[in-house]
């Protein structure tokens, strides 16, 4: 943790609610894009982008500071990711009504619609993927974390986490492939 | 199946290494083993084609407004639940409820029943008498007032039907045994 968060962790624990909204203004970006990577809905994942620092905010007063803030909150957000997609797994079925608009662009049509569907089907690949391997690939793929880190938010071993990466990459391998 | 626990190890390190993550040690031993495997080599160029068509995904970007909004959202769910926890306090509730409760309980636990008392010759000595409040009696102060003349005048009563008389006399002022003593002999049985 840095020592800024630490300062405003601390803030937040002494009754300065004001605090916490710097805390919210610096990590829901973060939060958010991790949270929307698991999910691969705008909509949702701003629901439980909410969920999740309302979570943290209620949970504050317990936090004794042992991991960092950002590890903490990294940790209640992965939690809460696998937790909804793994009561919501009908809804890894990506419907063509939930798909993200493509950017308006001036560019060339036939390419706006290729990157639509690209995107489609990255959604589809990695939703197809296990709650679990999924948050291990997008904290390694997309958050460029190191094992250990990855390693205090899930609780599993570093050895354990490879063979998890590995193993979502093989399968993505297998429905992107031909994309290329 | 040397060879198999070894390409299983490196296997693992392969999509680190097409993203360069792997430390420059582990870097380099790979590539030896690389170089020496063509099991692994297939396997590496389907990985490295995965994290082309990954790498040309489009991250959503929303517009500032988005941001503005989901920072206010969480503000105003957070004074939601600061609300909840204003109302609902056990320890502000429970405390002066305990107090009324417990002052309740005392009023009737120890409300005496003046019939009660008149006849409680009839009870064993030491017997106590725990009844309801008198319906309509609202003036707490008031029930105890009366209640302890009750018990003083009953006390009194006692006192003198039970006292021997000559302790009784021996009590008594000179003066007050004169003035006695006259009335005694003046009296006519």
């Amino acid at each position: 943790m840095t020592d800024c968060d630490l300062e405003l962790v601390r803030e937040v624990q002494s009754g300065n609610d004001k605090a916490f909204n710097l805390l919210v203004t610096k990590y829901q970006k973060r939060i958010f894009y991790l949270v929307y990577k698991m999910i691969r809905n705008i909509e949702e994942a701003g629901d439980l982008t909410q969920e999740i620092f309302v979570k943290a905010y209620q949970g504050l007063k317990n936090f004794k500071g042992e991991a960092t803030f950002s590890t903490w909150l990294h940790q209640i957000a992965i939690n809460s990711a696998i937790n909804y997609s793994s009561g919501k797994k009908w809804k890894n079925l990506v419907s063509i009504f939930e798909v993200k608009e493509p950017e308006a662009s001036w560019g060339n049509p036939t390419q706006v619609l290729r990157q639509a569907e690209l995107n489609r089907t990255i959604d589809a690949a990695i939703l197809s993927l296990p709650p679990q391997q999924r948050s291990v690939f997008i904290l390694r793929h997309y958050e460029e974390l190191p094992y250990q880190e990855i390693a205090k938010m899930t609780g599993r071993t570093e050895g354990a986490l490879k063979a998890n990466y590995f193993q979502a990459v093989k399968k993505l391998q297998k429905k992107l492939g031909h994309l290329r | 199946m040397k060879r198999m626990k070894a390409c299983e190890k490196y296997r693992q390190q392969l999509p680190d290494f097409v993203r360069r993550m792997l430390s420059p040690e582990e870097g380099k031993e790979l590539i030896r083993h690389l170089a020496d495997c063509s099991i692994c080599q297939p396997v590496l160029k389907e990985m490295e084609t995965a994290f082309q068509v990954l790498k040309q995904e489009n991250e959503p970007e929303l517009p500032q407004s988005f941001w503005s909004n989901l920072t206010e959202n969480i503000g105003t769910e957070i004074e939601k639940q600061q609300r909840k926890i204003t109302v609902f306090k056990p320890a502000w509730v429970l405390a002066p409820a305990a107090a009324v409760a417990a002052l309740f309980l005392v009023m009737n636990l120890f409300q005496i029943d003046r019939q009660n008392l008149a006849r409680k010759n009839t009870l064993p000595e030491g017997s106590l008498v725990w009844l309801e409040a008198q319906p309509g009696e609202q003036n707490f102060d008031q029930v105890i007032n009366q209640t302890l003349a009750d018990m003083n005048q009953e006390v009194e009563k006692a006192f003198w039907e039970e006292e021997d008389i000559v302790t009784l006399l021996a009590e008594l002022s000179d003066q007050e045994f004169e003035t006695l003593e006259k009335k005694v002999k003046n009296e006519k049985f």
